[in-house]
């Protein structure tokens, strides 16, 4: 499935896309489907956007089940999207960090 | 209707010449249905970059005193004309109506937390497809280009703000210097930071500071924040002999490769301007 289809949009930047795009997979996951995701056609890819889809994928849902039903394809070749999609996986997994996130209700603003 | 008239002498990205603008504002914003103008007639060097400053602080006196900003160029300032400055303080966007032949301006343009779209495509062809940096390395302006979509995020989330985020850069081509800056009219730095801290920071420079250290970062109980776009400039910076700075509130902090200067402003910035300077290109 190209994510460009599922959030409507050639940018992966903002979270509420993330939130459409983590609903559609989230459902995909109930049902234990397998699902490909492919970036082909994506121009930009920000944190937050990957925060908001892959963390809480990872959050929500058992991380071994997500490794095995989500492949990630057609990620940019420097290397930085895989980075933000680690990071992502390493915040919704990690219990430290999830603790630590929801201490704090109020977001800050930091660029 | 009466006109006033504040004439400055520094327009250069630096603490002195932001300060001159933040006169400039807490001078307007004294009046209300009147016009005021900027004369920059007499400074011997401009950093057109700073042109987002300008229109920042027109939108926000336009909106809240109903105050026009005229500007007074004087000789061998075209440059405003051609970043389309001119053409914004006129209530229109940049209409190309002043072709930039020398190609040394990032267009001055404005963008609204929704218009992502615009924004990436502005980075992607003015600003990173920009003459002035067809030397930097591809993977380098990626990775400069993620940061400043993350910045652009941030804004949107964060900054609290009914106003758009302003943008507009200049390259030197004699001295290889490329110049950019961003403005928000949002709440600054302080205020979340001082409350996440717990009173801990509490003036605006030592938020500036604590937003750029490595080891803080955003946290949201949503999962939907965590840029590190700053903390990413600051490190392009300090691996590049570039430098960033950030002023917010009455807070001015100029991050260089080795040492981060710290200054005070003599007015409080309603908002945030993030300034970066690109060397050796």
């Amino acid at each position: 499935m190209k994510l460009t289809e599922i959030i409507g949009s050639a940018t992966a930047i903002s979270p509420i896309k993330g939130q459409i795009a983590y609903d559609y997979v989230a459902n995909l996951l109930s049902n234990a489907s397998y699902i490909t995701i492919s970036f082909d056609g994506i121009s930009d890819c920000t944190s937050a956007f990957c925060n908001s889809f892959v963390g809480k994928l990872y959050m929500n849902f058992d991380p071994q089940l997500v490794d095995s039903l989500i492949t990630f394809e057609d990620l940019d070749f420097d290397g930085i999207w895989n980075k933000k999609i680690t990071n992502a996986r390493l915040l919704g997994t990690n219990e430290n960090v999830r603790l630590n996130r929801c201490l704090n209700i109020e977001n800050l603003i930091l660029y | 209707m009466n006109e006033y008239i504040v004439k400055i002498l520094s327009l250069e990205t630096n603490q002195i010449g932001i300060g001159e603008l933040m006169n400039f504002y807490a001078y307007a914003s004294q009046f209300s249905y009147t016009s005021v103008t900027l004369n920059i007639s007499n400074t011997n060097h401009v950093d057109a970059n700073l042109s987002s400053i300008i229109l920042a602080i027109s939108h926000k006196l336009q909106k809240e005193k109903k105050i026009r900003i005229f500007v007074e160029l004087g000789e061998g300032k075209g440059v405003f004309f051609r970043n389309g400055l001119i053409s914004h303080l006129k209530g229109r966007s940049n209409d190309n109506e002043y072709l930039d032949l020398q190609e040394s301006t990032i267009a001055l343009t404005t963008f609204n937390p929704n218009d992502d779209e615009l924004y990436c495509k502005y980075l992607r062809k003015d600003f990173f497809g920009h003459r002035g940096l067809e030397n930097l390395n591809t993977q380098i302006k990626n990775n400069l280009r993620t940061n400043y979509i993350e910045v652009f995020n941030n804004v949107g989330l964060h900054a609290e703000s009914a106003y758009p985020m302003f943008c507009c850069g200049q390259y030197f081509p004699e001295k290889h210097i490329l110049k950019f800056t961003l403005v928000d009219l949002g709440v600054g730095f302080l205020k979340k930071i001082h409350k996440y801290t717990n009173g801990k920071i509490d003036n605006d420079k030592s938020a500036i500071i604590w937003a750029t250290e490595s080891l803080n970062t955003t946290k949201d109980i949503s999962f939907g924040t965590g840029g590190t776009g700053l903390k990413e400039l600051k490190k392009f910076c300090n691996d590049n002999n570039g430098s960033l700075h950030i002023c917010s509130g009455k807070g001015y902090v100029n991050v260089l490769k080795d040492r981060t200067l710290e200054y005070n402003l003599p007015i409080s910035f309603p908002g945030s301007i993030v300034s970066i300077i690109i060397r050796n290109i």
